[in-house]
């Protein structure tokens, strides 16, 4: 039986320190749970299983609870997500919601973990669906909300 | 002789499996493709290994080249399917002459699934996740790039990602059903065979993601620890850095031997690897 250390292991030991310094540097990425109550500040939050419609006429912010079957009656829907770690993340959530029939549009902000969803004006999907959405994709749906 | 056979674990060791979020690049993540998507990955591998144990003629090197295909399927949100085959040239070089030997082909196919029976999402980045991992070597290669048996592959691997901070954890074993009587690759003989790998990502560029963000770089390093029932042990140090897009990725390390205690077969000098993914 032999043993051999091999001298470039200096070399890794070298870069592996490099990257500890690095995170004595400490992540400045905004807590996105904070971000979104930021945002959210006056919204109202319906509870869970209220099947009421939202209108577009309120005037303000209304918060749903993920599981609600009710059709979405906005032109767009604010999905706060947990997990998305990485732009391939992204995709992920990308590709399940625009399977979503109603669903025009995308966008994702990874920092703040805010999924941004365009509707058409027919079918209107519900929140249920959305939810289902972000659960196929491998995530975490926090809240709904809509204008 | 050593006979140039290609063992499974080739797969393992440079088959990185074909997770999204920053996986890792030679061990398992509890990472996974969507539902309906598909991540087609290419990994070229160069190794180099020494033989220095045994008869006098048998003694020199031999340089093993592997373009590794990997198909990842989503079939459902907790669940993947993993396909690998590999394509290989091995060219041999003596001490005491000047005789060399070359042969290609295709090796054997790994089928794995991955189910993922644990997720915990945090914060909008912050995310831990374990799976269990489970499959077959299948005896597809061509001879000599066979391991000529059906042998089952279990494991587990745990995934923690932490702003721009990510570790990944995974152990796996064979059961070896066959095996060659002159093993080139750990996982090759009549032995046993455990993996076990331990990556830590650090994301580089962009400090802070925002709705602009179209990729990350991030700097990996791995110890990748190879393991056989017959006593023979390496571990390995593997530096990397990745490339991250929304629907591809690149990816380049280069491993490097830390311990090597081993006696039934060639051990390695060092290996390089370069990759690159796309999701369908």
């Amino acid at each position: 039986m032999r043993t051999n250390v091999s001298s470039a292991v200096s070399i890794a030991v070298l870069i592996l320190g490099v990257s500890a310094g690095c995170q004595t540097g400490g992540s400045t990425q905004p807590m996105g749970a904070g971000t979104a109550t930021d945002n959210s500040a006056t919204a109202s939050t319906a509870e869970v299983g209220d099947a009421a419609p939202i209108t577009t006429a309120s005037a303000t912010a209304q918060t749903a609870e993920v599981g609600d079957a009710a059709p979405i009656t906005t032109g767009s829907a604010t999905l706060w997500v947990h997990g998305m770690s990485c732009p391939l993340c992204a995709t992920n959530i990308d590709k399940q919601l625009s399977k979503v029939p109603g669903v025009k549009n995308v966008s994702v902000d990874l920092g703040s973990g805010r999924v941004v969803v365009d509707l058409k004006d027919q079918p209107k999907p519900s929140r249920a669906a959305l939810s289902k959405a972000i659960r196929d994709s491998g995530f975490t749906l926090t809240r709904i909300e809509t204008p | 002789m050593v006979k140039p056979r290609i063992p499974i674990v080739f797969f393992w060791l440079a088959g990185a499996p074909i997770a999204l979020a920053q996986e890792t690049m030679s061990g398992e993540s509890a990472t996974q493709p969507s539902p309906g998507t598909v991540v087609l990955k290419e990994q070229f591998h160069f190794f180099r290994l020494n033989v220095s144990d045994g008869p006098a003629r048998e003694r020199g090197t031999i340089e093993e080249t592997m373009l590794l295909t990997s198909l990842n399927v989503g079939v459902a949100r907790d669940l993947s399917l993993s396909f690998r085959l590999p394509v290989q040239i091995r060219r041999r070089e003596f001490d005491l002459s000047d005789k060399t030997d070359q042969v290609e082909g295709i090796g054997d196919f790994l089928i794995l699934g991955k189910w993922r029976f644990w997720n915990e999402d945090t914060g909008p980045l912050d995310t831990a996740r374990a799976a269990l991992v489970g499959g077959m070597d299948v005896r597809t290669g061509d001879n000599p790039f066979t391991a000529d048996a059906y042998s089952p592959v279990v494991g587990a691997a745990y995934t923690q990602i932490r702003g721009r901070h990510g570790l990944n954890l995974s152990a796996m074993w064979k059961v070896t059903t066959g095996g060659n009587d002159f093993p080139v690759f750990p996982g090759e003989s009549t032995a046993d065979f455990g993996k076990y790998d331990v990556s830590y990502l650090y994301r580089l560029v962009p400090r802070v993601y925002s709705a602009e963000t179209r990729g990350a770089w991030y700097a990996i390093a791995e110890l990748n620890g190879l393991y056989e029932t017959n006593g023979d042990h390496e571990l390995f140090l593997s530096p990397g850095l990745m490339y991250e897009g929304r629907t591809w990725a690149l990816e380049m390390s280069l491993q490097l031997p830390v311990q090597e205690s081993v006696e039934h077969r060639p051990d390695t000098d060092y290996m390089v690897m370069a990759g690159v993914r796309f999701s369908f």
